[in-house]
């Protein structure tokens, strides 16, 4: 197991998540994740916005390379985890999932000052899609000294 | 409608964080937040890159990124494929970023942001806005500019001669022109390494006289490296520290003022006095808003700075009266009497208890008060000061008026029963509303 019970739990709090891919060309691409959800083992399903990122989650579809960073706007707090990925259509808990994700992290962003207006083209529930992600490593990407060591595997 | 660097400026302002996505030779994908990205020129951006190696490898080994870049006033995304070019360790694009690094690490402490030890150079290959829905994207603020204002304004500062005249024209165009609500302005002692406050508005009390060290906080930063340091949302750890610092400050104990400041600013903008390639002081804003103050906002404020400094520069070498001090001798005081205390080691002066000032200006207040007691003079010229055996003025750039200045804003203010008034260029009073009992220690 590398994601134990406390990065499990981080990952699915109210933090902002981004996700990368490669396309063909070895061009990297980037998108914003609506929310996290813990599947089987090392797996974490991230809903993503089609419509606003395309060339995301067809180099995901093609190449299967992810990496996600979540980080914490309250302090930063910040882990990467990266590993392959699949697509798949989104349906109504993913729906569900993403309307809590939005609530939550505008409650957080509000309340560090974030106007509404302004957050809202980064929360855009639209064509929505989930990643599914076997995760094979995890980093720590705080800002600080230890920013990107390697964690070891949970025990 | 193709998307150029300069659409992105509020993006550069660095409130919402940027991204940059890089992979390694076989694809596996990074992704990490960066603290600066700049815009170099009109195809090229530079990136700060202090904590994350991954990044830097993996650019090496495939030099396609992809930024994601926010306009922090808007929240649109903006998606730019860009091509590392170079690492710059030096130069004048390496210093504006670790000169804005560095002012954001004074503001929010020791040990939270890490040196700068190189820039990245990418050439942007592409821009694309990030599809968002149209109704989200509030019209932004755009407060009234003309050349002909700015003109205008430069003009009303140039036409001032003297160190009070400048410094007051220039603080009522920067509020009432501009619509700037908390201003210093700071000059150098090169000397002592410190900029001391001048002039303000906005703020409950003045600080005239308050001092900050060259390369502490934003304003001893921009004063240090000759750079504009702009900071469109501070942390709220440096809120909570300015406030706790606020609340315990007695100028009786520590001979030195407060420098004011909003306990909770947002945005800051400090603009470096810069004449003839000399750093004369700094302008500094503040306000209670995100991202007050934009790129139009530095090159204003950058001008006006370039002209106050030049009437700083003017007002400091032509201070010379053109006529002797006149001997006239003061009225006699009237019946009470004001304690005054310097004390030898710092030139600190207090009158009735009260922290006057300290350094040259506190020289020059007991030197005056010394003449009035024994000539009966309380008229005096800057050539007589400047040849006092005992001030110990520096020969050259002895910044006089300067003083003198501070000097006669801090009697003002503190109400106390002497003033500095200023007759006419290089000649002024000391008038004494008592007998002053001076006391060396």
């Amino acid at each position: 197991m590398i994601l134990d019970d406390e990065r499990r739990a981080f990952l699915v709090s109210p933090v902002m998540i981004v996700v990368a891919g490669c396309g063909a060309d070895l061009r990297p691409s980037i998108a914003r994740a609506l929310g996290a959800r813990l599947g089987a083992g090392d797996e974490v399903e991230l809903v993503v916005s089609r419509w606003q990122w395309p060339t995301l989650v067809d180099d995901v579809a093609e190449r299967g390379g992810v990496a996600v960073t979540f980080v914490r706007p309250n302090d930063y707090v910040t882990y990467q985890v990266k590993g392959r990925g699949r697509v798949r259509a989104a349906g109504p808990d993913d729906l569900a999932l993403v309307e809590r994700y939005v609530a939550t992290v505008s409650a957080t962003l509000s309340a560090l000052g974030v106007p509404a207006p302004v957050m809202a083209p980064w929360l855009v529930p639209r064509d929505l899609v989930v990643i599914t992600v076997s995760v094979d490593a995890i980093y720590v990407q705080t800002p600080g000294a230890a920013a990107g060591s390697r964690l070891e595997p949970a025990r | 409608m193709t998307l150029t660097l300069s659409d992105l400026s509020a993006c550069f302002d660095g409130v919402i964080p940027s991204l940059v996505a890089t992979t390694d030779a076989s694809g596996r994908p990074n992704v990490s937040y960066l603290s600066q990205v700049v815009a170099v020129d009109a195809t090229h951006v530079a990136l700060s890159n202090q904590f994350f190696g991954k990044t830097a490898a993996n650019i090496r080994e495939n030099p396609n990124a992809t930024l994601l870049l926010v306009d922090g006033r808007s929240g649109e995304q903006y998606r730019l494929d860009v091509h590392f070019r170079e690492t710059l360790i030096g130069g004048s694009i390496f210093d504006r970023i670790a000169a804005r690094l560095e002012a954001v690490r004074e503001e929010s402490g020791p040990n939270s942001v890490m040196r700068l030890r190189g820039v990245d150079v990418y050439r942007v290959e592409a821009i694309r806005r990030v599809p968002s829905p149209a109704e989200t994207t509030p019209a932004p603020v755009v407060r009234p500019r003309s050349f002909a204002a700015l003109a205008e304004q430069a003009s009303r500062i140039a036409d001032q001669a003297d160190l009070e005249a400048i410094i007051e024209t220039a603080l009522a165009v920067l509020s009432r022109d501009l619509g700037l609500e908390h201003v210093l302005v700071l000059l150098l002692d090169p000397g002592r390494g410190v900029l001391t406050t001048i002039g303000s508005l906005g703020y409950e009390r003045s600080g005239i006289g308050s001092e900050v060290a060259i390369g502490e906080r934003p304003i001893g930063v921009a004063a240090q490296s000759g750079l504009v340091v702009r900071i469109a949302d501070l942390s709220r750890e440096r809120r909570f520290g300015a406030a706790v610092r606020a609340s315990s400050h007695d100028e009786n104990r520590t001979r030195s003022i407060a420098v004011p400041g909003l306990a909770d600013a947002l945005s800051q903008i400090v603009v470096p006095l810069v004449w003839g390639g000399e750093t004369r002081g700094v302008l500094f804003a503040e306000s209670r808003r995100r991202l007050a103050f934009d790129a139009d906002d530095e090159a204003i404020l950058t001008v006006l700075a370039r002209q106050i400094a030049a009437g700083i520069a003017a007002a400091e070498a032509t201070s010379e009266a053109l006529a002797p001090p006149s001997a006239v001798v003061a009225p006699p005081s009237t019946g009470r009497s004001f304690r005054v205390v310097h004390h030898h080691f710092d030139d600190s002066v207090f009158v009735d208890d009260e922290y006057v000032i300290k350094g040259v200006s506190g020289r020059l207040l007991v030197h005056m008060l010394g003449v009035v007691e024994r000539e009966g003079r309380d008229e005096f010229t800057n050539r007589e000061l400047r040849l006092a055996d005992g001030l110990k003025l520096p020969d050259v750039k002895d910044n006089l008026e300067t003083r003198l200045l501070l000097l006669r804003r801090r009697l003002e203010e503190k109400s106390l029963p002497l003033r500095l008034l200023r007759i006419d260029r290089g000649r002024m009073r000391l008038t004494l509303d008592g007998r002053p009992i001076l006391t060396k220690l």
